[in-house]
C-alpha cells in the first residue's frame, strides 16, 4: 500500500515538475495569405461557378497536343497581387515570359484565385525533353514544376542528324 | 479508479518527460530554421515554411518558401533568396542543399537556367551565379520537392508547427515553439518538443527512450548510454525497468529490471575484442568476453570466454574457439569447439566445396558432451552428415548420409538417402509441363546388439497445364498430380490429385473464381485394398476498384455431402481521407455461427500505420502504431 502510494506520488510529481514544459499557447495550423495551393499541368480548362478547374491533368504532353496550360491556384488573397509565369524549354532557355499581370485588383478578400497561362506548341519549333515552368508572385519565385515533352524538332545542338 | 488515475497520470508524466528531455542532449544542432510558418509532417518527415531564415557554410539565408525533406536529406529554399556574409550578398532565385554532403546549389532564372554552386568559400567562381544548363538537371532534384506542400502537411495524422525546427547531426528534429496536431486538429502545445527520431547512428551520452505506462505491464522505462569513437570504441548499455506492483491484477513479480551492455574494441583493422554482460533482476546473468582475429581475408579466428548463470542452476563457464578458412575452388572450412571447466564439451566442423560445375559437397561433423541436469552423468552424441549432389539442366541428383551416434545410451541411427528429380520438361510450347521426382531412404538403428531397419521409397508425378484463356474473361487451369509411397514392411500408397481453377472477369475490378479439387488415397497391404477419396469446391468473388475497394468472400461447398461448409471474408474500404475499415470474417455453415471477426479501422500516415483493431475470439481492443 505504501509502496504503491510513493510510485503514484512519484508519478504525479513528475508529471507536475515538468509541467513547466507544456505550452498553453495551442495556434490553428498555418495558413498563410497567397498560397500556392495547385500548380499543374491540363490538357483543357472548365469554368465551375466563378471559378475555373483544370480538367486532363497530366505532366506529360506531345508537340502534336498544339499547346500546354499551366494551372495555378491561389489561397487567401486579400490584395492585389501580380502572377508571372516564365516558360523554359529542355535546352533550359526562357522561351516564354508572361511578365506581371494583375490579379483581385479591387483588392478583395478572397479565399482562392484561379489562373492559368497557355504556351502554344509548334512542333516544327519544339524540342523534346523535361521542361520547366515557374510561378511567380509580387516578383518572387512561388512554384516550380517540369514536364516531359515528346515528339518535335530537335533542337539539341547536335541537330536531328539522318 | 485509482487505477485510472495512475494511468493517466503515466501517460501525462511519459509525454511531459519525453518533451522536456531531447533524448541526445549532446548532438550538435546541424541547422536551425526559423519562419513565419513553420510546419512538420511526422508522418512523410518533410518540413513547409516560409518567411524563413538560417545558416549554412556561414552565410545568412533568408527566403520567401522553404521545403525540407529530411528522409532524401535535401532542403529547398525558393523565392527572394538572399545569402549575406559580410559584405558579400548573394540573390537568387533558389537555393538546394543536400545535407549530407553539406552542399548547395544556387539556380536564378534569367534568359536561361543559371546554376552554381555554393561553398563555404565563395558562391561560384565569383560569387555569382554561372550559365550552366548542363548542370542544372542534377543541381535541381524537382521530384523531392513537388510532393511536399501545405496542405499535404495539414493532411497528415500527425503534424506539428513551430516557431523554431532544428535538425541535430543525426538527423533528429526538434522543434520550439511547438503546436501539434491529429489529423490537422490542434491538440497540445510545447515549449519545446523532439518531432522525430533521428536516424543516423546513435550519439554518445545517456538517453532516456521511453517512459510509458500500459494496464499489464505496468510502467515501464527504457534508457541507454552509448559511447562510440569511430574505428575503436562502440558500446552501448540498456536499462529497462517495470513497475507493477501497483497493478491491481498483478499476480506475477512486482518489478523487472534488465541491464544489457555490449562493448567492442577495435585495436586495428585486424583485431577487436568485446565484452557483453547480462543482467536480469530474476537472478540470471551472463558475460562474455571474445578476442577475433583476422589473418587474412580468407582466414579468421575468434576465442571466447563466457560465464553463464542460469536460475536454479549452477552457472558454467566455457572457453571457446571458432575459425573460418575460405580457400576459393578448394572449398570453405569452419571448425569451433568450446570447453566447460567441469569437463563439458562441443565441437563441429563444417566443409562445403563445389566442383566441376555442377557437383557440390557439404560435410558436417558434431561432437557434444553435456552434462545431465545437475547429475554426475553426460549425454554424449556424435552426429555426422555427407551431401553430394549434381545438378544439371535436365535432371538433379542428389545422395545424402546422415549417422548419429548417441554413446551415452548406445544407439546408432544411420541413414542414407537418395534423391532424383527431373526438372519439369514443356510440351506443346509450354502449354503442358511436367515433372518427376523420387526419394528412396533407408534407415538402419542399432541398439544393444539388435538391429532395426527400414526403407521407403517415394515418387511423384505431376502433370500441369498452364493457364488456357478459352473465351474472352475467361482462365482455366488444371492440375494433375500422381504420388506413390513404397514401405519394406509392404505398406504402399498411391496418391492422386486434380486440381481445377477457372477465373471469370465480370467487370472492371471484379472477378469470380472457382476452385474444384478431387484426391484419392488408396492403401495396398496383400489384398487388402482401403482410402479415402475427397472433393472440394469454392467459390471466390474478388472486387478491387483502385485503392478504394479491394475485397473478397469465398464459399466453400462438400460436394460429397452436398452441403455448404464455411465462408471466408476480407473486406477493405477506404472511408474518408486516409482512413479504411477492414474485417476479416469467417463464417461456419455447419454449425450456423459466425467463427470469428476482426475488425480494424487503419490510418496510412506515411511512416507508420495507425490502427484500431478489434477481435472477436480473444475479445480484445487493440491500439497499435505500426512502422512502415
Amino acid at each position: 500500500m505504501t509502496r504503491s502510494r510513493i510510485v503514484e506520488a512519484a508519478l504525479v510529481l513528475a508529471a507536475a515538475g515538468a509541467a513547466a514544459c507544456i505550452s498553453f499557447d495551442i495556434r490553428r495550423f498555418p495558413d498563410p495569405q497567397d498560397l500556392v495551393a495547385s500548380f499543374l499541368f491540363c490538357k483543357e480548362v472548365e469554368s465551375a461557378d466563378d471559378l475555373i478547374r483544370p480538367a486532363g491533368e497530366t505532366s506529360e504532353f506531345a508537340a502534336a497536343d498544339g499547346r500546354v496550360i499551366s494551372f495555378a491556384s491561389v489561397r487567401n488573397v486579400v490584395k492585389t497581387i501580380r502572377l508571372r509565369w516564365k516558360w523554359y524549354d529542355a535546352a533550359k532557355t526562357l522561351v516564354r515570359d508572361t511578365g506581371d499581370i494583375e490579379v483581385n485588383a479591387e483588392a478583395k478578400n478572397l479565399e482562392v484565385v484561379t489562373a492559368y497561362d497557355v504556351l502554344p506548341l509548334d512542333p516544327k519549333k519544339v524540342g523534346p525533353g523535361s521542361w520547366t515552368t515557374l510561378l511567380f508572385i509580387d516578383g518572387r519565385l512561388a512554384a516550380r514544376k517540369s514536364f516531359t515533352l515528346s515528339g518535335g524538332g530537335d533542337n539539341s545542338p547536335r541537330g536531328s542528324g539522318t | 479508479m485509482k487505477g485510472r488515475t495512475l494511468a493517466l497520470t503515466g501517460w501525462v508524466a511519459a509525454g511531459v518527460l519525453l518533451a522536456a528531455a531531447p533524448a541526445r542532449p549532446a548532438e550538435k544542432r546541424l541547422f536551425v530554421f526559423q519562419g513565419e510558418t513553420l510546419v512538420y509532417s511526422y508522418d512523410h518527415n518533410q518540413i513547409y515554411g516560409e518567411k524563413v531564415a538560417f545558416e549554412v557554410l556561414g552565410y545568412k539565408v533568408t527566403a520567401a518558401y522553404f521545403k525540407g525533406d529530411i528522409l532524401s536529406r535535401q532542403v529547398l529554399a525558393y523565392g527572394n533568396v538572399t545569402l549575406t556574409k559580410d559584405a558579400e550578398k548573394i540573390e537568387v532565385d533558389e537555393l538546394v542543399l543536400s545535407l549530407e554532403s553539406m552542399t548547395g546549389t544556387l539556380v536564378r532564372y534569367g534568359p536561361t537556367i543559371e546554376t552554381s554552386p555554393l561553398s563555404a568559400g565563395a558562391a561560384g567562381t565569383e560569387g555569382k551565379p554561372e550559365a550552366g544548363p548542363a548542370a542544372v538537371p542534377a543541381a535541381v532534384p524537382a521530384g523531392v520537392f513537388d510532393g511536399i506542400n501545405l496542405d499535404k502537411i495539414k493532411k497528415s495524422f500527425l503534424s506539428f508547427s513551430a516557431r523554431t525546427i532544428s535538425l541535430t547531426e543525426s538527423f533528429e528534429v526538434q522543434g520550439t515553439g511547438v503546436t501539434m496536431y491529429l489529423e490537422g486538429i490542434e491538440s497540445m502545445g510545447f515549449k519545446r518538443f523532439r518531432l522525430s527520431d533521428g536516424v543516423g547512428p546513435r550519439r554518445n551520452g545517456f538517453a532516456v527512450n521511453r517512459i510509458w505506462y500500459n494496464k499489464t505491464q505496468g510502467l515501464i522505462g527504457r534508457a541507454s548510454y552509448s559511447i562510440e569513437k569511430p574505428n575503436k570504441v562502440a558500446s552501448l548499455t540498456q536499462l529497462n525497468y517495470e513497475e507493477r506492483s501497483f497493478l491491481k491484477n498483478n499476480h506475477g513479480i512486482e518489478r523487472q529490471v534488465d541491464l544489457l551492455s555490449s562493448t567492442t574494441l577495435t585495436f586495428s583493422e585486424t583485431l577487436r575484442m568485446g565484452f557483453t554482460g547480462n543482467y536480469n533482476s530474476s537472478s540470471q546473468w551472463n558475460v562474455q568476453t571474445w578476442v577475433g582475429k583476422t589473418w587474412s581475408p580468407a582466414f579468421t579466428t575468434q576465442f571466447d570466454f563466457s560465464y553463464n548463470k542460469p536460475v536454479s542452476f549452477r552457472g558454467e563457464a566455457w572457453l571457446g574457439l571458432q575459425s573460418q578458412l575460405s580457400a576459393g575452388p578448394w572449398g570453405n572450412l569452419a571448425v569451433q569447439g568450446r570447453y566447460e571447466l567441469r569437463n563439458q564439451a562441443v565441437a563441429g566442423l563444417n566443409y562445403g566445396v563445389s566442383f566441376l560445375n555442377h557437383f557440390s559437397l557439404s560435410l558436417q561433423s558434431y561432437y557434444s558432451r553435456v552434462k545431465i541436469g545437475d547429475s554426475r552423468d553426460f549425454a554424449e552424441i556424435f552426429t555426422g552428415g555427407l551431401n553430394l549432389a549434381y545438378s544439371s539442366r535436365l535432371f538433379n541428383l542428389g545422395t545424402d548420409y546422415f549417422l548419429n551416434y548417441d554413446l551415452f545410451g548406445g544407439q546408432v541411427l544411420s541413414q542414407p538417402q537418395l534423391r532424383i528429380g527431373l526438372n519439369p520438361i514443356v510440351f506443346y510450347g509450354g502449354l503442358l509441363s511436367f515433372s518427376l521426382n523420387n526419394i528412396a531412404l533407408y534407415s538402419h538403428i542399432g541398439r544393444e546388439g539388435l538391429a532395426e531397419r527400414s526403407f521407403s521409397d517415394n515418387a511423384v508425378l505431376s502433370l500441369a497445364i498452364q493457364p488456357v484463356e478459352l473465351f474472352k474473361d475467361l482462365r482455366l487451369n488444371l492440375n494433375l498430380a500422381l504420388e506413390q509411397f513404397v514401405e519394406r514392411e509392404g505398406r504402399n500408397f498411391t496418391t492422386g490429385g486434380i486440381v481445377f481453377n477457372a477465373v471469370r472477369k465480370i467487370g472492371e475490378g471484379f472477378s469470380v473464381e472457382a476452385y474444384y479439387s478431387l484426391s484419392s488415397r488408396r492403401r495396398t497391404r496383400g489384398w487388402l485394398i482401403e482410402g479415402t477419396t475427397s472433393q472440394d469446391l469454392s467459390l471466390v468473388a474478388r472486387a478491387a476498384v483502385g485503392d478504394a475497394v479491394n475485397s473478397w468472400v469465398s464459399v466453400s461447398y462438400d460436394a460429397k455431402n452436398a452441403q455448404l461448409r464455411q465462408s471466408f471474408a476480407d473486406l477493405s474500404f477506404k472511408v474518408v481521407r486516409n482512413w479504411s475499415l477492414h474485417a476479416i470474417l469467417n463464417y461456419d455453415f455447419f454449425l450456423k455461427k459466425l467463427n470469428n471477426i476482426d475488425l480494424y479501422i487503419v490510418r496510412e500516415a506515411g511512416r507508420l500505420q495507425f490502427r484500431l483493431i478489434w477481435r472477436s475470439l480473444s475479445r480484445q481492443f487493440l491500439v497499435e502504431f505500426v512502422p512502415r
